[in-house]
């Protein structure tokens, strides 16, 4: 069942005015909260992708290689980062215990498909960049990343949920990769 | 303000671990292991006794169940559940926040398996379209049974059959089937076509061709709770419940769909297809399509070979067997499901019952529930996740195969009894080993 809400349109969506009207001519507490609740929830997601710069000139796209934690699982999630090799690769300098680097060109995403194993408790880094205006998703964690072309952007979350997640494209509708948390 | 144009997605926003590599090999060995010890080892004659057999409850229950005003009432409780859900579909907002998704794809679909396996066969009762039938007959002073046409005999279940594949093409393949212009499309397609149909041939109709109704019906078959053939409610061991399954024509295409269709799902997840998929020139709607149709067929010509095959090996009637033996595939595809749907149902159940408080998106709470948030506790049991899985499906396969067994004796000539099982145990092994492989590859 899982990818059979995965397209979703966004375009459809009803715009937020209206909600808002709504909501405020209820006026209730009880309205807002789950309002206040779903602006947290998916704004985690899009505050850390706009903050980040764009080191990298478009055309300088950095290969995109899930790089998998080392067998050594000394770093934990709560403690100081030391440095692992594989955290090189970030050119923002964000630091994490696994890092997917994402590119989508000319409609195919890279990767594509591909399985990225990860202990439950370590902190994960995506970094995307498109040639056209799309958003990468993290399902279950409903992490959402916007991407402008030729942008990079960035989300970084710690995996505390076991299971597997799908990493997808939402205006092309691509399977990026699945995040196995276990 | 953009985050709000955020849809949340909950549903199958999570998929489980893949199984670990030794639980799934250990589960074929066990599988493979007891269909032999079934062959070798288990009764000659014939044990279950069907819809004859039974200890009958207590005269009470009996009473209140079949009482005129419990039936109302679950009727009423079925149809307010459903004119509840519709305000959602058609005055909700187009985002997943809307509890029709989660409300046909997970409560529906998902939960009508549980509902009728601790009920039995529930459903008929609170199938919501029959209940409006109903009214409208008694509206009209019709009896319910009248129809303008008399149903052909042929037909038998094959409407549903087509009913529970539409279903599942909509759920595991059609483009944009998480918004709602084309839940709407469907939902109007279904009411349309059982209404039409129950009013052309009587409500004979939603027990031929409501897929809903006809999966749960043939669910409820695993339940402990049946009819006995002269009409006292009884408590009866499942498998014997299984027995009293009568072979009808589309049996067999029923169970083929339901089997084909939850093995596609598991399939269609796994990296290998999607990786391939997406980045062909043709569209993922049309490869889809032919995946599902694939996965369904292969079932249908497999086991229905099988079974034709067991008839020349023991020297029976070859055309009518695949009828004969079909409850046995039920176990099986109810392991599936199982496997699959499991926690599917435990995270996005919660979700669709928290978002059923606010049908309109508009920040009402209904029931009370708008503010609980998913407890997501059993996703850090992801070894008990596993272990139920592969048990859940090495269980369907022993379910089936001693149903198989049962009937075998009680139709094949003695001498040919062992021979003419063969066939079917190494389609049913088969179909275990392949339920294991997709949840370990998924």
């Amino acid at each position: 069942m899982g990818r059979s809400y995965a397209l979703v349109y966004l375009d459809t969506v009803k715009g937020p005015s209206k909600i808002m009207r709504s909501t405020l001519r209820r006026g209730t507490a009880l309205a807002i909260l789950p309002t206040l609740g779903m602006l947290v929830l998916a704004g985690c997601g899009g505050d850390s992708g706009s903050g980040a710069s764009p080191s990298t000139t478009p055309s300088n796209v950095p290969t995109a290689t899930p790089t998998d934690l080392p067998t050594t699982p000394t770093v934990t999630p709560t403690g100081p980062k030391t440095n692992t090799p594989s955290n090189t690769a970030d050119p923002s300098g964000e630091q994490a215990d696994v890092t997917i680097n994402v590119t989508v060109a000319n409609g195919k995403v890279n990767p594509s498909g591909t399985s990225i194993k990860v202990q439950a408790g370590q902190t994960v880094l995506i970094t995307a960049i498109s040639d056209e205006a799309d958003q990468l998703h993290i399902h279950g964690y409903d992490k959402e990343l916007e991407l402008q072309p030729g942008k990079t952007a960035q989300v970084k979350f710690t995996a505390n949920m076991k299971g597997t997640f799908e990493i997808e494209t939402h205006e092309s509708g691509k399977l990026v990769a699945k995040l196995v948390v276990s | 303000m953009t985050a709000l144009l955020l849809p949340l997605h909950g549903i199958g926003g999570r998929q489980d671990l893949p199984v670990p590599f030794g639980l799934a090999v250990g589960g074929a060995a066990v599988a493979i292991a007891l269909s032999f010890v079934v062959l070798g080892l288990a009764w000659r004659n014939p044990k279950y006794k069907g819809d004859s057999s039974g200890k009958p409850l207590p005269a009470a229950i009996t009473r209140t169940v079949d009482a005129g005003w419990f039936r109302w009432l679950v009727r009423l409780i079925g149809l307010a559940i459903f004119l509840y859900a519709m305000v959602a579909l058609l005055f909700g907002v187009d985002r997943l926040t809307n509890p029709i998704f989660g409300f046909i794809y997970i409560l529906v679909w998902v939960g009508l398996v549980p509902i009728s396996l601790l009920l039995g066969p529930v459903w008929r009762t609170l199938n919501p379209l029959r209940t409006i039938h109903l009214l409208l007959c008694k509206l009209l002073r019709q009896p319910p049974s009248r129809g303008v046409l008399e149903l052909p005999s042929w037909l038998g279940l094959w409407p549903a059959a087509l009913g529970i594949f539409a279903f599942t093409w909509l759920e595991l393949v059609a483009p944009d089937r998480a918004t709602l212009p084309v839940l709407q499309a469907y939902l109007a397609l279904y009411v349309v076509i059982t209404m039409f149909g129950a009013i052309l041939f009587g409500d004979k109709w939603f027990s031929t061709a409501d897929p809903f109704e006809v999966y749960a019906t043939l669910m409820a078959r695993l339940s402990p709770w049946g009819r006995r053939t002269d009409g006292s409610l009884v408590l009866r061991r499942p498998l014997e419940n299984l027995d009293g399954l009568k072979a009808q024509p589309g049996l067999v295409g029923m169970v083929a769909a339901l089997l084909g269709s939850t093995a596609y799902d598991g399939f269609s997840n796994s990296s290998a297809w999607i990786g391939w998929a997406q980045n062909t020139d043709y569209s993922m709607t049309l490869l889809g399509t032919g995946a599902l149709i694939t996965f369904v067929v292969f079932v249908l010509v497999t086991y229905s070979a099988a079974t034709v095959l067991a008839g020349r090996m023991s020297d029976s009637s070859r055309t009518k067997l695949p009828g004969l033996f079909a409850h046995s595939v039920i176990p099986i595809a109810f392991g599936y499901v199982v496997a699959h749907y499991l926690t599917l149902l435990i995270l996005e159940g919660q979700r669709t019952l928290i978002y059923l408080s606010d049908p309109l998106s508009n920040g009402a709470n209904v029931f009370g529930t708008g503010l609980l948030a998913v407890n997501t506790g059993i996703t850090n049991h992801s070894t008990t996740i596993a272990v139920l899985q592969v048990l859940a499906v090495v269980s369907g396969h022993l379910m089936g195969v001693v149903s198989a067994h049962d009937r075998a004796v009680a139709l094949f000539p003695r001498n040919k009894a062992l021979l003419g099982q063969i066939p079917l145990l190494v389609v049913m092994v088969g179909y275990t080993i392949g339920g294991l492989v997709l949840l370990f590859s998924t």
